[in-house]
């Protein structure tokens, strides 16, 4: 016979539900039924009308008109993918990086880190938007002769084009260089939160690990790979889902062309639109979560 | 012999090294703050510009006749005040009401063991991963007709009278998910909160129990006093994702504007100002007004964060995420 858990267990259980069982309410009318409307709507023509939304229901034909009648939907879905493929490994890289920087102990520390965790406060927000918006307009201006001196702007912070073009490389990969040396620069401003959460992290990893690794005469490089980074296993693995989680929901073209879709009240291109983009993104999230658990974690622990 | 030789040899590379990491550090360090401060000094020394000085090729980043003209633009055509007290009231409130709630539900989460603690990971997963653009439209026809599972729908079928309320355009499409804690980014608040109280010992909690306080006074009077460090934190973020979110502002409300959602749609909202007050903005003015509406928006969250920034970063060390 299965021995039942008696007396205090049962008790602390019931209290547990107390606790969750609104959050549970919460997650099925904010989260799962709107889930569900928003596949309705992708299958569906929407209508706004005074009453509230009118639904017809014609099966298939949004994601038709999105895959078959242009090829903007599938060029914007390879354009968000590929930025986030190319944008991943960096954010992650630099992130880490920098939060070790920080971690160490050096005169100016606190104000090195105040300066650091700024994208924190400012970065994600509609500012980044308008500023790179601005130096957009900027290019504009000066291609048509009005303003000269303002060839300053947020996107390119140092002007990577002169000097790529003074070291005469091959023009394609010289475009190349350019173009991921100053989105590199543009990623800085994305890695707040993770280098926050790699400090955090960092925190948690015991003192006598090091110790250990000094008294064994292993070397930095080493004790980076063979005592930081196992440590860090699961913060690195938070990140990775963090950051694809912001990418997938900010820095995607995809997802601002469907936002400024829903401003002009197209609920179900903008819902078709969305329902793909985020199952391709889930899957990608789930390969890398399982094969990083796989080949990774388990080796680390 | 030879083995104090290398000894010496041994120390002076080490010294070597760790000078030439010193350096490097410090390299580092300079880069990367002038590419996170480049954007903020940029915004300042472009808001006080004025036309000459646009013209001006010698003019980069000290104006030569600076005027703070756009800045009073910017502040009237914003409507700051109101806008301010309608993101505090909007946003930053249900953002406090975020921390309270998730501290609570993660704690029933993270420390009893019930059958569906499976099913509440998932959950939990759930709602980190779904963003909010999906959500929102459903979100808004639901608050329309705000119902709980049908219920209060079927009572007005069988009376005839309507008494599923509107809730568009109040308080309460903002409050209602963050009490439920499903709020703007929950989920990683309650990872965070999740994590933390799974590091405190239970020897606490289990002397409270025995004394005999139920579970919700061991939560009041021992699990919140203990967890200021990761209170702190959460509440930094919470405040600061919705002081910049202008999504759920611009889709939820229509009279009621936010800071961000001014600032969202800053050149129409500042151009219609200036021509119901028969005032010209050109083109160059226009910019660096629309300049000055990021710094006005900018300015609270960062002078918040000067203040408690000491304290902050001291609590990162302090919270300690395991993933």
């Amino acid at each position: 016979m299965k021995k039942r858990p008696q007396g205090i267990e049962v008790i602390k259980r019931r209290y547990g539900y107390m606790f969750v069982i609104p959050w549970i309410v919460g997650i099925i009318i904010f989260v799962i039924v709107p889930l569900i409307n928003s596949v309705i709507y992708g299958l569906s023509d929407t209508n706004m009308t005074p009453q509230g939304l009118e639904t017809h229901f014609i099966g298939f034909e949004n994601y038709y008109k999105l895959f078959a009648q242009s090829a903007d939907y599938t060029n914007l879905m390879a354009e968000s993918f590929s930025s986030l493929f190319t944008s991943l490994p960096i954010i992650v890289a630099l992130s880490m990086m920098l939060a070790l920087i920080l971690n160490q102990k050096f005169a100016g520390r606190t104000f090195a880190r105040a300066i650091f965790f700024l994208p924190v406060i400012i970065g994600s927000s509609v500012v980044m938007t308008k500023l790179s918006s601005f130096s957009m307009q900027q290019g504009i201006m000066e291609t048509s002769g009005m303003a000269a001196s303002q060839t300053s702007s947020y996107m390119n912070v140092i002007n990577f084009s002169e000097l790529i073009a003074k070291l005469n490389l091959p023009e394609n990969i010289g475009k190349l260089i350019t173009d991921w040396l100053s989105n590199t620069f543009n990623l800085i401003w994305s890695c707040g939160i993770q280098i926050l959460l790699f400090v955090a992290g960092l925190q948690t990893i015991p003192e006598q690990l090091y110790e250990v690794g000094r008294v064994e005469g292993i070397s930095k490089w080493e004790e980076f790979w063979f005592v930081t980074v196992p440590m860090l296993g699961r913060v690195i693995l938070l990140v990775i889902f963090y950051t694809i989680v912001e990418l997938f929901v900010e820095k995607s073209a995809l997802v601002s062309k469907a936002t400024s879709l829903l401003l002009q009240q197209d609920y179900s291109t903008s819902s078709a639109m969305l329902w793909p983009y985020f199952i391709f993104t889930e899957i990608i999230i789930a390969i890398i979560v399982i094969v990083y658990k796989k080949l990774l974690l388990n080796r680390w622990e | 012999m030879v083995r104090i030789n290398q000894n010496t040899l041994h120390r002076t590379t080490k010294h070597t090294t760790r000078a030439l990491a010193a350096i490097f550090r410090i390299i580092f360090l300079i880069a990367f703050s002038y590419i996170l401060l480049y954007p903020v000094i940029f915004m300042i020394a472009n808001a006080i510009k004025t036309r000459p000085d646009v013209m001006n090729p010698a003019v980069k980043w000290i104006s030569h006749s600076p005027s703070f003209y756009s800045f009073k633009l910017a502040f009237r055509g914003m409507q700051y005040p109101k806008a301010l007290r309608n993101t505090l009231i909007f946003s930053i409130l249900s953002g406090l009401i975020q921390v309270f709630t998730c501290a609570f539900y993660s704690y029933g989460i993270s420390r009893f063991k019930m059958k569906i603690n499976g099913l509440l990971t998932f959950f939990l997963i759930l709602i980190i991963l779904v963003p909010d653009i999906v959500l929102i439209m459903p979100r808004i026809t639901n608050f329309r007709h705000m119902d709980f599972f049908g219920i209060l729908g079927l009572i007005s079928k069988l009376t005839g009278r309507e008494l599923r309320p509107n809730l568009t355009d109040t308080l309460w499409c903002f409050y209602l998910p963050s009490i439920f804690g499903v709020g703007l980014k929950s989920g990683i608040l309650m990872y965070i909160y999740i994590q933390f109280f799974k590091g405190l010992p239970v020897e606490l909690e289990e002397a409270a129990w025995l004394d005999g306080a139920g579970p919700f006074k061991t939560f009041f009077s021992i699990i919140i006093p203990s967890s200021g460090v990761v209170i702190l934190t959460v509440t930094i973020f919470s405040v600061v994702w919705h002081w910049n979110d202008w999504l759920l502002p611009t889709m939820y409300t229509t009279n009621n504007f936010t800071l961000s959602s001014q600032l969202y749609n800053a050149e129409t909202v500042i151009s219609i100002w200036a021509r119901n007050h028969n005032i010209t903005i050109n083109t160059t003015l226009s910019y660096g007004v629309e300049l000055c509406a990021c710094i006005l928006f900018i300015i609270p969250p960062l002078a918040m964060y000067l203040l408690m920034q000491r304290k902050f970063i001291q609590s990162i060390d302090r919270v300690g995420i395991v993933g």
